[in-house]
Parts: structure tokens; sequence; C-alpha cells
């Protein structure tokens, strides 16, 4: 009875914590495996790759010093005129490269045709424009690149306006949309986007990774390049730089070998859709200052093939003025010769004549019509197939004109009555068969009457009507001033001095100015 | 008769005072074995230093206190700071060693906020929840320079570090975060590291399909999971936060930045690194 008492009351004594424990506790909580963290010291900082381009032959730079030693210069515009979102001094490394590559750097608000900077233009840089570009400018540029000269757009997905830390207030038109007002004429677009490479990056999913080159000269000696940040080309006749198939754009998240630096046909015109790759310290990675070194030539490779309309930007080599052995020099052109040469700058360095065409020099060639037809500028004119036919002096005219007012004029000395005199006078001073062509000296301060046969133009009167002839050469650049007289001639430089052409014919290479006709020493 | 009635009498109360002693004992000691509890740790807030030291008491008082068999991490955050997401990150792996630990997503979760989701047993969500979100943003240190009348001992020493090591730092730092997700949800994971740093956000079902998250439920679910996963029933639910005496910060103003006309923005008022959401609702300041 006794052990039954002890069994129970030890079961009462039991079973209530038993029974709470088990109410309450089904099972002992043991992890199956133990807390797994990450192993944060084992994650690496990433480095860039560095850059080895420099290292061994220096192509670039040896590139640079053969193009100096050649003394050629080409002028490269950068723009600064449409609220460009970038410091000149972000994109030192690439002006450093042009300045070596022998380019003249001109920073120019506005690009128009009657602007100097536009003039000297021999290539046109346009970077993160802000502000639109007027019809005007877009035409400008057209030209300068049918011309032959250059033209590289870059844009920057962090440098589109809006957000970016340059422009806190976003304009209607972004980076991207002002920038394919200029590339879109040559079948070039920029996307609105920017690109990004999870997988294969450097240090950050918008700095891609680009290894893909198509054989130009932009990207000559490339392995590798770092965008750090960038957008994609939405049009590119020429894809000269594609991403992987793992760089993808922001828009569509798709990738597909997209392309981030492209060209038009003709290899003139250069779109980037980076310009982090250029600044400090992204220069120093993988084939980045490679990249700049080829963008440089790019800008500094293709001389503008510079019109009248350009002058006096007409120029590669010194400038010296061809005079003929032993021909006279009268005041009127000396004053021609003045004008002249203040017209070329102070580039022009001291005046300087010479009787004979020299290779490395360009020549300025001031004379009369009856000059040009003499033996000593007969060679050097040569090459413009001018056709000089005298004036019929019993005619008194019998030529053709394209002047209208000198057209005019001549209808009106048909039918007013001449005064008392004016007949002496003209036909003393017209050429006599003695005098002829030969005698330049006595004729020097008259008037050559006749017509001039212009290839491309057609036939002019001499009188009133100066020829402005520019021929250019590999070797050479030769300039034309000819009047009917050192009168008009001095005129038709005046006109060249002050810049303006307007009033004449300007065709690429000819122009024809009106002149005063001669009068009383043109003996009409 | 009576003599042998009292004997058996005396039996009686003697037998029943044998069997109330140790029943009242035993009674005595079930009362001494606590009832469950389920630990509550709210954040309905950002992640940054007083809101991440109340999580670090919560959890220490969880780890300490044995009645407290598992703990359910209630979040409604965008993420915060980096250095205060990893410290709770860590608090709450070393409490797991020893209790489990359940989300229960209520409105988001979204970067720092879901680093700590990936450092949970088992997470819920509501179907419209935001989870996601994996990533680093930080925003880049000054140009150094000089001042005329401040002096420093080198170039970074005003400046902290150079803008390009700032971008390598954020990248380790997204490795980190990556790993974390990659350990924290390595069995259930359907999609790889590329859709993951993508840096997106998705909705708590979209979460689910993808494995970023275990299941869809409310915050009672999440409690009965964690009350399974440490083997206990008729649990007693405790906020921790009024355990430990931590309340929410009121008035707190140093997170956010908020505009001149004092109204808070979803930007951190300080240069830093960040694992946080920004919506995309207004202006940067």
């Amino acid at each position: 009875m006794k052990r039954i008492q002890i069994i129970l009351a030890f079961v009462l004594l039991v079973a209530p914590p038993v029974a709470r424990s088990l109410w309450f506790y089904q099972g002992v909580y043991q992890r199956s495996q133990p807390v797994a963290t990450p192993e944060y010291g084992s994650i690496q900082v990433p480095v860039p790759p560095v850059n080895s381009e420099f290292e061994g032959s220096q192509p670039a730079e040896d590139q640079a010093v053969a193009q100096n030693a050649a003394g050629k210069t080409t002028t490269v515009v950068v723009d600064a005129g449409h609220g460009n979102l970038y410091a000149l001094s972000e994109i030192q490394p690439l002006t450093d490269a042009i300045s070596r590559n022998g380019g003249k750097l001109v920073i120019a608000d506005a690009l128009n045709p009657s602007l100097p900077q536009y003039k000297a233009a021999d290539a046109y840089l346009v970077i993160a424009p802000a502000a639109g570009f007027a019809i005007e400018e877009i035409a400008a540029v057209q030209n300068l690149v049918r011309q032959g000269g250059r033209l590289v757009v870059m844009v920057d997905p962090t440098r589109n306006g809006g957000s970016s830390q340059y422009s806190a207030e976003a304009g209607p038109l972004n980076a991207v949309s002002i920038a394919n007002q200029l590339l879109e004429p040559f079948g070039l677009a920029f996307s609105d986007d920017y690109l990004y490479n999870l997988t294969n990056n450097e240090a950050n999913f918008r700095n891609i990774r680009l290894s893909n080159f198509a054989a130009n000269p932009a990207t000559e000696g490339l392995n590798e390049v770092i965008f750090y940040s960038a957008l994609s080309l939405s049009a590119a006749p020429q894809a000269l730089i594609r991403g992987n198939e793992e760089t993808l754009s922001s828009l569509t998240d798709q990738g597909g070998m997209l392309a981030v630096a492209g060209s038009d046909l003709q290899g003139r015109v250069l779109a980037l859709g980076d310009i982090s790759f250029m600044t400090v310290p992204y220069i120093q990675v993988a084939g980045n200052s490679r990249l700049v070194e080829n963008l440089a030539a790019f800008l500094t490779s293709g001389p503008r093939d510079h019109g009248l309309a350009d002058y006096p930007y007409l120029f590669r080599n010194p400038v010296k003025f061809l005079m003929p052995e032993g021909g006279k020099v009268s005041a009127g052109k000396t004053a021609a010769l003045g004008l002249i040469h203040t017209s070329l700058g102070v580039e022009a360095g001291a005046l300087a004549v010479v009787s004979e065409p020299a290779a490395g020099i360009d020549l300025v060639v001031p004379a009369t019509y009856s000059e040009a037809q003499g033996a000593g500028l007969e060679t050097a004119l040569k090459g413009f197939d001018l056709e000089f036919k005298e004036a019929d002096s019993g005619m008194g005219g019998g030529f053709l004109t394209t002047s209208p007012e000198a057209m005019q004029k001549w209808m009106e000395s048909l039918t007013e009555t001449p005064e008392a005199g004016a007949i002496e006078n003209l036909l003393e001073a017209l050429p006599t068969e003695e005098s002829g062509m030969g005698d330049q000296a006595g004729e020097e301060d008259s008037a050559w009457l006749g017509t001039v046969k212009v290839p491309g133009f057609g036939t002019i009167d001499a009188n009133g009507n100066g020829l402005i002839l520019l021929e250019r050469s590999s070797e050479r650049t030769l300039l034309a001033l000819l009047a009917g007289s050192t009168d008009a001639l001095q005129e038709l430089a005046g006109l060249v001095n002050s810049g303006d052409l307007s009033s004449c014919a300007v065709l690429d290479r000819t122009a024809v100015c009106p002149l005063s006709p001669a009068s009383d020493t043109g003996g009409y | 008769m009576t003599e042998t009635t009292q004997k058996q009498t005396g039996w009686s109360v003697w037998g029943v005072l044998v069997l109330l002693i140790p029943l009242a004992m035993g009674l005595g000691l079930a009362a001494l074995i606590p009832r469950p509890v389920i630990g509550v740790i709210a954040l309905d807030d950002a992640i940054y230093s007083t809101t991440a030291q109340a999580m670090i008491d919560q959890i220490t008082y969880a780890r300490q206190h044995p009645e407290i068999r598992a703990v359910v991490l209630v979040l409604n955050s965008p993420g915060g700071t980096v250095t205060d997401t990893e410290a709770v990150y860590l608090e709450l792996a070393r409490l797991r060693e020893s209790k489990p630990v359940v989300t229960m997503i209520e409105g988001m979760a979204a970067s720092g906020a879901y680093y700590l989701t990936v450092g949970t047993d088992y997470a819920f969500a509501e179907p419209s929840s935001t989870v996601g979100n994996v990533g680093v943003i930080g925003y880049t240190p000054e140009y150094p320079i000089i001042m005329d009348d401040v002096y420093s001992t080198g170039p970074y020493k005003l400046w902290g570090e150079p803008r390009d090591q700032f971008m390598r730092e954020i990248e380790m730092l997204k490795q980190g975060f990556l790993r974390a997700v990659l350990l924290g949800r390595e069995k259930s994971l359907k999609v790889g590291s590329d859709v993951i740093l993508r840096g997106q956000v998705w909705t708590g079902a979209d979460a689910v399909r993808l494995g970023l998250i275990d299941a869809l439920g409310s915050q009672s679910r999440a409690l009965d999971k964690a009350a399974a996963l440490a083997h206990v029933a008729h649990y007693r639910v405790l906020d921790l936060s009024e355990a430990t005496g931590t309340t929410p910060p009121t008035g707190e103003p140093a997170f956010f930045y908020h505009s001149q006309d004092g109204r808070m923005t979803p930007y951190p008022e300080k240069q830093g690194f960040y694992m946080l959401y920004i919506p995309p609702t207004e202006k940067q300041p």
C-alpha cells in the first residue's frame, strides 16, 4: 500500500511540469547548420586595369612629333557657346593631345560662317551641348564637313542636362537631342540611354569595358577602353566601338553589341557617347589615353579645303607676295599690298616678296589684268585657265559683261551725251598697237579694257570687275587678286581687307567683285 | 468498530495528504516552467544609428532571455546606412545561433531592410509589399580643396577619400550584400546574381516567385512559423521594444534630408554609403 502511495505521489509531483512542458514545448531547437555570414575580409576593392598603352613604342607620341615636323597646323574649334556641360580643364588631356598633333585650339561661342572662327576652322569639337544650335550653325557645320573638315560630337549620360551637377535647370532639350541636330545629317544619332554591364565591369555596373573595335584610325592600337558612363548610338553608318552582349541599354535592358562610338560613311564625323574616358583619372585606365591620342589625330588629320569665303584662313605655309622681276610698283599697288598684308593678320609675319614660286611657300598675286598676261605671272596663273580678250577699240565695247552695274553704266553711256572731251580722253587712254600689252610699266596706272573668261563663271568685263582666284595643291596655296588697274586693285584689296565679300559673286574658289569702273583714267 | 473506522479515516487523511503534497509541489514546479515567448522586433523606419541601436538592444534581450524561443522581425523600412545595417545583420546572425528568426515584411523591406531579411530563417511578405532593391548608393565626396583658414595634415584629411576610391568601395560593399543574399537564400533563389544586382524592387508575390522570400502571409502566420521552427506551442507574444524600453524615436531629425519648407524627403541628410531605397518621387535635394 505504501509503495502505491509513493508511486502515486511521484506521478502527481512530476505530471504537472511534464504536462506543461509538453503543452508548450514540442522539441528542442537545434540548427541544422551554422549561421553563415559573408567573409567581409575577403572582399577586395576592385583595381582598374593598368594603362600599358604608353609603354614601349609610344606610337601616338611619335605621330605627334612627325606631324609637328611637317609644320602643318589645323585649327580645331572647341564649342563653348551652347551651355556645354563640361569644364575646359576636364578635357585637358584631349586639348594637350591636339596641341601635340600640331592643332591650334580656338574656343568659340558660335560657328557662324561670317565669324573668323568658322573661317579658320578645320575641325569642330562639340561636347555635351545644353543649348540648341541655330539653323545657320547646323548648315555651317555641314559645310565644314563637306569641305573635308572634321566634326567630333561627344555626349555623356551624366552630362545630359536635367539632373547634371552642371545644370540644375533642365531645358526642353537635353544634350542628346541637341547633339543629334548636328549628327543626323550625317546618319548618326545618339540614344537617350546609358549603358551598363552587371557581370563584367570596371568597379561599377555603369563602367563598361569595351574591346570590340572596327578597323579605323580612331581605334588604331586599341585593345580595350573603359567608358565610365556611356550612352549608345541609335544610328551609325560605321560603328567603331561596340559593347559586348552583356552590355545593356537602360532603355530596353537589352544588349546586342551596342555601339558607343561611330562615324559617318566618309569618316569625317565622329560621335562618342562618353566624355569620362578622357578625364583624369580615367584617362590612365586601359587604352583610354591611346583613344584620346587617336581622337586628337582625327581632329587634326583633315585640313579643310577652305573656300574663298574663308579668307584669310586659306594658307598653311608662310605667305609671300609674288611680284614679277623688273616690274614697277606704283603707289596704288603698294597700297594694295599693304591692305592685303594687313588682312592676312599678324601670323603672316613680315611682308615678303618673291619673284618666282618656290616650294613650301604660299603665294598671293596682286596684279592688274595686263600684268596677269605678262610673262612674269603667266606661269603662276596658268592653272586658272583665264582667257583675256582685249576690247575692240573701234567698237568701244562688244564684250560680254556679267556685272549688272557695269552693264547699266554702259547702257547709260550709250544714251547720255558725253561730256566735252570725254571721247578724246577715252581714245587717248586705249591701248594702241604700239604700246599694246607689252609695255606694262607704261600701263601700270591705266585700266586694261577687255573681257576675261573665267572657267566656271563666264566672261566678265575687266572694267568694273575684280577677280579673286584661289588655287590649292598639296604643295601650295595661291591666291590671285586681279583688277583692271592699280586703283581697282587697291579697291579690291580694300574689299578683301574688310573681310566682307558679300558684295561679290563667290564660288568655291572664284570670286568676282564689282569695283568702281574706270571713268577718266580708264578712258571711257 | 469505531477504532477501525478511525484507523481507516486516519489512513484516508494521511493518504490524501500524501497525494496532495506532491501534486501541489508538481503544480508548483510546473509553474516554474515558463510559457514560451515569441519576441517581436518591429522596424518602421530607416536603419540608422538610433533605430539600429534599438534593434540591437532588442536582439540582445531576446538572446539573453531563455523564455524567448524565437523572434519575428516585422519590417517596413527602405533600408539605411551600410554600417548600421551590417551591425544589425551581424547581431541577428548571433541570435540565430540559438533561436530562429522569422521576417514579416509589412509594406517594404528594401535594400538594407532586405539585407536583414536574408539574415533570417524564413521570410513572409504581404502580397503588395516592396521587396528587394539590392545594392548600395552613395554621394561622391567633394573634390579636395584647400582653404585659407583651415589647415589639415593631408589632402584627404578633410575630404575622406578620393572620388575614384569611393566608387570602388561601393562596389566592395555591393559584393558583401550579394554574398549575404546568396548565403541567406542559397537554397531557394530562382534567379542569378545578374538579376539580383539590378537593384530592382519587386512585389511580395514576385519576390516569392523569384525565391527572394519564402511565402506570402500575415504577422500571425509569421509568429506561428517562428513557433514551429522553435518547436513551441501556445506561445505568448512579447513586443521587445516594450520589454527593453526602447521606444521608436520621435522627431528624429538626423537621417532624412528636410527641404527648406520643412518637408521630409526620401534622401539621406549626410554623405556616405547607404543601402537605401529612394523612391523616384521627387528631385534630389
